[in-house]
């Protein structure tokens, strides 16, 4: 585009208009403007997606005016996607949550009113500790299965701490669980079963080492910009790089790709078990390193699809669990050969020659392969599975550890790595990738934090799923929802999620900066300072720890999740939460709080609540060390520290808390100051001993496992009735449920509402027009939105997508709550719809 | 004249300089529209798509904050003086709505490294593409495809693209 005279006058003219009527500007005039404008700017964190792009935040006057990719950062160098510049903004909603709102007129708590009205944070915790505490029996030896939370992947690594202590080790319940259920439990699944040790092995260095992408289930082009940027990068750059792209539909990445590939929903299992017997039938397979690194095994079959137990299809499975069997090498190229290319290309629905190219790619010695997904694998009935079939292509060829040779599962929460994952806060774990079953992890648990044995419920809690049907089952009474918005999340919301909140019996507690439609739908709502109100921590997909430093306080009242978990521990004491002989073993006086016993317990608050600086000297606020009287942050996070150290599993080490303020982040296991970028392999992973060469630590022998699985199909798929697929998804403009970036108006205008896009045969055969308000129909429910025919993605005949961040079209009415009954992950890429004219 | 925008102008959503008012498809030169123009505001009544409003000294103006020009030409048969059409030549041909020249300021964020592929998408005319020049695109307008339906003007989150009647020194440097 090139620029005239008159344009350029004009857009300095536009330029300092925007100025004067404070709207955001691009990046490079902001730089520009920085150092004279009393802006102070800091590292942070986006508050969005897993990716972690390093943004600098600007405030003045007690407000953060602006943000932009940060130059330093190694993430993003930079870079920013439409989201992250408007970050800013999320804080500014006009209908920021101010005070805590309870259902009933007046103050006075009524489950049947449609009114809140504010109260006191005293009252709001006087009628939450009445409601948890009638649902506790102290002296039940099962622990506390009536009381229940459910977190977030986007809780900072203390809050996600201060929480899963909170529930397990103070109130004794396992029932807590994140969102990073619906995103990441499959992905966990597959690296506990094949390395025994949670998160990837490689790093985002390996989109510049790659010599070949593909992208399995993954939008990265919307979903991680700035990661598409850079593989965009070294494929236009690096002579003989290739990008490989499937979907069950054509987004964006296709664009790029050299082999794009649309499946049928499901086959993805057919494909890699293709794949892997093409490896093996060319005897293309590195046999050194599976006779050195790798156990073969099988996995249980037909092992239903984590419906309630009364569903036809779970009375029909034959299998249950996720057992491995060690196998021969020979029987798993039995099982695998089957998946002829035949096979796999009539299954399937793609062509020959771009399966056996694919397959060509990932045996070719000479080629460094890495691996992309994200929800496309994960939320699927069959999500460990899926995970561990992606393993086995690349053990099979040793493609695995190294520069360039990655499988990657990206994430899509800031912090479903650093918190969800890593803190432990799914029912079944504990810190450090430790879990409630295995009684020595309790007791290394019960020992760091000072409580005495047999606190810890040995049994895992409610999973997401679970939660919601104990809702509704009257099972679980008194439960907090805290940073996320699982009323607009949670699959089958008419048959579950809903009724469940509205049980009479239960009640709920939502945090939140914004009234969502989770607020809406309880029974109080407390008001939630978030990102740069607070100081915080969040850790990436590539194992990255980040820090941030407080910018600016909340509005009104509002408080932090960190804030309003300790706070609320002070409610309760020993006598209310624990047995009797539990007390006694520990040697706590029993009207000693909880407050005391898990937070000012000598360790969480060692560190005094001194000034937060910088390098060049600016102060930043600490509400909640001003609050308490200590670095509550810096206290946490060096008790988690001691879970990483003596612990009963390596590899998870982390620097000292200070070190995370100076650095752009670093990615653990961090040894001596120095962070790990490829895992398992010799001279990038301390761990490794030398002469190992690899070494799948997280294993007792050191071996990695793979898993044969065979396909199975999907929990529901199109028939006569409901002749479609529904996929959902998301857009590059929104982020989730939207509760954030619909409130940016700039990001609205851009993606105002969803839509499903449709093949324009498929419309035309319905009668319909694009444009044109249809009704989406499933068994459980039905959505009004309209009919899209072009842009973005362009489904084939058969499959609608659906984007999932509208409040005003509930696409979880649709959803069928079918998960992964290894992960409890749901599968939201597959159910069976109609589309009819409104 | 160097053209501004209004502080005001903008917060509505008035992007098009003060000055250069976008007068409905097919209206005459700007001098004789003045005069013919009865200010009755026909067209805007007639236009289903909502984007003929009342502008400055209540001559209809396009607004593209709300929609985009579908070309139906409604405003021309609702006018009841001189001031639009024909829609036709002599011919029976249909005559060029307007003479429109797009442009993308230095503002649009994907010339600024931040991932932004809102514009492309509203272009049914495909004249605005992407291309990966360095690991991530970049709009160019291609002004002869483009159409000037204004599509791509709202839905910009920071109000970089213009329509702006094409001028004669534009023309001979060859703008965009």
């Amino acid at each position: 585009m090139k620029m005239n005279r008159r344009d350029f006058v004009k857009t300095n003219a536009a330029a300092a208009t925007a100025v004067a009527a404070g709207m955001t500007l691009p990046a490079t005039l902001k730089e520009a403007k920085a150092a004279d404008d009393g802006i102070r700017w800091d590292k942070g964190a986006c508050r969005f997606c897993g990716t972690g792009c390093g943004v600098l935040v600007g405030t003045k006057d007690g407000r953060v005016v602006a943000t932009q990719g940060d130059p330093d950062a190694p993430v993003n160098k930079g870079l920013n996607c439409i989201k992250g510049y408007f970050l800013s903004k999320i804080m500014y909603g006009k209908d920021r949550l101010t005070k805590p709102l309870l259902r009933g007129a007046g103050g006075k708590f009524d489950k049947s009113s449609n009114e809140f009205s504010e109260i006191s944070w005293d009252q709001a915790f006087d009628i939450m500790a009445e409601k948890f505490k009638a649902a506790i029996d102290p002296q039940d030896p099962k622990g506390a299965t009536k009381v229940g939370m459910f977190g977030s992947g986007q809780w900072t690594v203390w809050e996600g701490y201060a929480a899963s202590k909170l529930m397990k080790a103070g109130l004794r319940s396992n029932n807590i669980d994140p969102n990073a259920r619906h995103c990441m439990a499959s992905a966990v699944g597959a690296f506990m079963r094949g390395f025994g040790i949670d998160e990837p092995m490689g790093c985002y260095d390996d989109l510049e080492h790659a010599d070949a992408f593909v992208l399995w289930g993954a939008n990265m082009a919307e979903m991680h910009p700035i990661l598409w940027s850079r593989l965009t990068n070294t494929r236009l750059t690096k002579k003989g790089s290739e990008v490989h792209v499937l979907s069950t539909f054509e987004h964006r990445c296709f664009e790029l790709a050299d082999n794009g590939m649309i499946f049928t929903p499901q086959t993805d299992l057919a494909i890699l078990n293709y794949i892997a017997n093409y490896i093996i039938e060319t005897k293309a397979y590195d046999k050194d390193f599976l006779d050195k690194h790798v156990n073969i095994t099988k996995t249980v079959t037909d092992i239903g699809y984590g419906l309630r137990p009364n569903h036809p299809l779970e009375k029909k499975k034959t299998g249950k669990g996720g057992k491995l069997t060690k196998i021969a090498f020979a029987d798993y190229a039995k099982a695998v050969s089957k998946y002829t290319l035949d096979y796999a290309s009539e299954i399937s629905g793609v062509p020959k020659d771009k399966l056996l190219k694919l397959a060509k790619l990932y045996a070719d010695p000479k080629k460094k392969v890495t691996s992309y997904w994200t929800m496309g694998f994960n939320q699927h009935t069959r999500g460990v599975w899926v995970n561990g079939l992606m393993y086995n292509v690349h053990l099979l060829m040793g493609k695995i550890s190294e520069p360039g040779n990655s499988p990657f599962s990206l994430t899509g929460q800031p912090s479903a790595c650093g918190t969800a994952r890593e803190v432990g806060t799914f029912a079944h774990r504990l810190p450090a990738d430790l879990v409630v079953k295995n009684a020595k992890h309790r007791a290394a648990a019960e020992k760091i934090w000072k409580i005495p044995p047999g606190v810890i419920p040995p049994k895992p809690g409610y999973h997401a799923v679970l939660q919601n049907r104990m809702l509704k089952d009257g099972k679980l009474n008194a439960y907090w929802v805290m940073c996320n918005n699982n009323m607009q999340a949670a699959a089958n919301m008419n048959e579950e999620g809903l009724p469940g909140y509205r049980n009479p019996k239960n009640f709920i507690v939502v945090s939140d900066p914004y009234f969502t439609v989770t607020a809406q739908a309880s029974d109080l709502v407390l008001p939630t300072s978030m990102w740069m109100e607070k100081e915080g921590a969040y850790g990436n997909a590539e194992r990255r720890t980040q820090f941030w430093r407080q910018q600016v306080k909340g509005p009104g009242e509002s408080k932090s999740d960190l804030w309003q978990l300790v706070e609320f521990s002070k409610r309760f004491t020993l006598a209310e939460v624990w047995a009797k002989d539990v007390i006694a073993k520990s040697g706590y006086a029993a009207d000693k709080s909880l407050y005391e016993v898990l937070f000012k317990n000598g360790q969480v608050d060692k560190f005094p609540a001194d000034p937060v600086k910088d390098a060049a000297g600016n102060v930043y606020d600490n509400d909640e060390s001003a609050d308490f009287g200590f670095y509550l942050q810096k206290g946490i996070f060096e008790e988690y520290r001691r879970f990483q150290f003596e612990g009963p599993k390596k590899g998870h080490e982390m620097a000292e808390f200070d070190a995370y303020h100076n650095a752009r982040g670093l990615r653990w296991p961090v040894i001596d100051g120095k962070e790990t970028l490829w895992r398992f392999r010799e001279g990038y992973d301390p761990h490794v001993p030398k002469g190992a060469g690899v070494q799948f630590y997280g294993k007792p022998d050191g071996k990695a496992n793979i898993i044969f699985a065979p396909y199975e199909p999907a929990a529901e798929s199109p028939d006569k009735e409901y002749d479609l697929w529904l996929s959902t998804g998301r857009v590059l403009e929104h982020w989730h449920s939207g509760s954030m970036t619909r409130r940016v108006p700039e990001l609205y205008r851009a993606f105002p509402n969803a839509k499903i896009y449709m093949h324009p045969d498929d419309a035309k055969t319905r009668g319909l027009k694009r444009g044109q308000e249809v009704k989406v129909q499933t068994r459980r429910g039905e959505v009004l939105t309209r009919v899209e025919t072009r842009g973005r993605n362009k489904p084939l005949m058969g499959l609608i997508f659906m984007p999932w961040f509208d409040a005003s079209q509930l696409v979880n009415k649709l959803t069928l709550d079918a998960t992964d009954p290894l992960s409890k992950e749901t599968d939201f890429k597959k159910c069976a719809c109609r589309v009819v004219n409104a | 004249m160097v053209s501004t925008i209004s502080r005001a102008g903008f917060l509505r959503g008035q992007f098009q300089p003060q000055g250069t008012a976008l007068r409905p498809p097919w209206a005459i030169p700007e001098t004789d529209f003045t005069e013919q123009c009865s200010r009755t505001l026909d067209c805007a009544a007639a236009c289903p798509e909502d984007i003929i409003v009342k502008g400055r000294s209540g001559f209809p103006e396009i607004s593209f904050t709300g929609g985009e020009c579908t070309f139906c030409g409604e405003c021309v048969a609702a006018c009841r003086t001189n001031a639009l059409g024909p829609l036709l030549d002599r011919n029976g041909r249909k005559l060029p709505p307007w003479n429109l020249e797009p442009s993308i300021s230095s503002a649009c964020l994907s010339t600024n490294g931040i991932v932004c592929r809102v514009c492309p998408e509203k272009c049914d005319a495909r004249a605005i593409r992407f291309e990966h020049p360095a690991g991530h695109g970049k709009p160019a307008i291609d002004p002869d495809a483009c159409t000037g339906c204004g599509a791509c003007i709202a839905p910009c989150p920071v109000g970089a693209i213009t329509l702006s009647p094409r001028q004669r020194d534009n023309l001979q440097t060859g703008a965009a």
